[in-house]
């Protein structure tokens, strides 16, 4: 739990840390639990797109877990955490901004060529399972079930131009699966 | 308990680290690990003053324009090699000092401009005594360098390029001083060409190294959490 004092509460984190240093893996499992809705709302202001944004919550937490070494006990935790939370969120929104100049928004899927003979629906199914959950929602909605993109975009609970961005993107992805 | 406000991943992920968790050696500070650098580069300097065909150095070491040339030469390397060690470490990044390294060594140049001019020698007298010096700063720069991208890397640097920078920076400085004591020619042109350039191109190279080779430590395998994963 969170404690109410800034200090006592930054200084019991440095202390976790500290142990998970040296290995202590409950101690590790607590801050990370107490770090989490800090990391997440840092990110949430700094990366746009919701499915960016839990992208980037994975990959700050991977990178403190890869440079839990470079932390010094005798400091607060949170600049050092915050560095490398700053730095991740920080490439997400560059790469988003580079990814979206680039992107050409359809209405439609690719016509892809199907080979003599290949069942194409286990094909399919199977490629499916390799898109993100919002993607495959993206494709369910607006292909499988037919819904307008209206509709889907509010089924899905996003927006419009949302929708079609993860539908884009699963197409894409798809094209280069099956 | 799962905290609130967490992404549905949370859980999963933060079972994934811990179970991933050893025990690790925390990374000396960075004003330690400046310090042995340091030894290594006094070092560097000290053999280049041993085998170096200046024999007037201790008559050089009492001329105020040549010692305020070695010493902010100097104040370069250290300034950039203190910025890049904690540029290693997220938090402790200090543009301030990797700026007043670049000052330093900017003012450096300007005074070994204040120097007289020597003779006129010939274009290939130029270039022949010139690129033996610039073959010696990249020979005494390249240990420092090594040893510190590898002290870097160590770490985790979040700008590549600029810690590299820093590196390369505060290596070849180091370099170019102790060709600096070792090479008896003075003349303004010589050092700020053979002396000095080869630091700026080893700098531009060192930042193109840094922003690949120090960001290893980021490009970790993505972790496809199992509710994205295959059925």
């Amino acid at each position: 739990m969170e404690s109410g004092d800034p200090d006592e509460g930054g200084s019991r984190r440095a202390g976790l840390m500290a142990g998970a240093q040296q290995g202590d893996s409950s101690a590790y499992g607590e801050l990370l639990n107490e770090i989490g809705p800090m990391v997440m709302s840092f990110v949430r202001r700094r990366v746009r797109d919701a499915d960016d944004a839990q992208d980037a919550y994975q990959e700050v937490f991977m990178a403190l877990h890869r440079a839990r070494h470079t932390y010094d006990p005798s400091r607060p935790l949170e600049p050092w955490l915050f560095a490398i939370a700053r730095r991740v969120a920080g490439d997400h929104e560059r790469r988003r901004i580079v990814r979206r100049t680039r992107e050409v928004l359809i209405d439609c899927p690719p016509e892809i060529a199907i080979e003599d003979g290949a069942p194409l629906k286990p094909r399919l199914e199977q490629a499916l399972r390799g898109l993100s959950a919002a993607q495959r929602e993206a494709i369910e909605l607006l292909k499988l079930d037919g819904l307008p993109t209206e509709s889907a975009a509010a089924a899905a609970g996003t927006t419009a131009g949302a929708l079609k961005v993860r539908a884009h993107r699963a197409y894409k992805l798809l094209r280069q699966l099956l | 308990m799962t905290p609130d406000r967490t992404p549905p991943l949370h859980d999963a992920l933060v079972a994934r680290l811990k179970a991933d968790l050893t025990p690790v050696r925390p990374l000396w500070a960075p004003s330690v690990r400046l310090a042995w650098w340091l030894v290594l580069a006094g070092s560097v300097i000290a053999i280049a003053m041993e085998i170096g065909l200046r024999h007037d150095l201790a008559t050089q070491l009492r001329r105020p324009l040549y010692l305020l040339q070695l010493g902010t030469l100097l104040g370069a390397g250290t300034a950039a090699a203190g910025a890049a060690f904690r540029g290693a470490v997220p938090g402790r990044e200090n543009r301030p000092m990797g700026y007043l390294g670049l000052v330093l060594g900017l003012l450096s140049g300007a005074v070994v401009l204040s120097e007289p001019a020597a003779d006129a020698v010939s274009v290939g007298r130029f270039m022949e005594s010139g690129l033996q010096c610039a073959f010696c700063v990249t020979l005494f720069g390249l240990l420092p360098w090594v040893v510190m991208l590898a002290a870097v890397a160590r770490g985790a640097p979040l700008e590549g390029g600029a810690t590299g920078a820093q590196a390369g920076g505060a290596a070849f400085a180091i370099g170019a001083v102790a060709v600096r004591v070792a090479c008896p020619i003075d003349d303004p042109l010589h050092v700020l060409t053979w002396h000095m350039a080869p630091v700026l191109v080893w700098t531009a190279l060192s930042a193109a190294v840094g922003s690949v080779w120090l960001m290893r430590w980021r490009r970790v395998a993505r972790w496809i959490p199992p509710r994205y994963g295959p059925a």
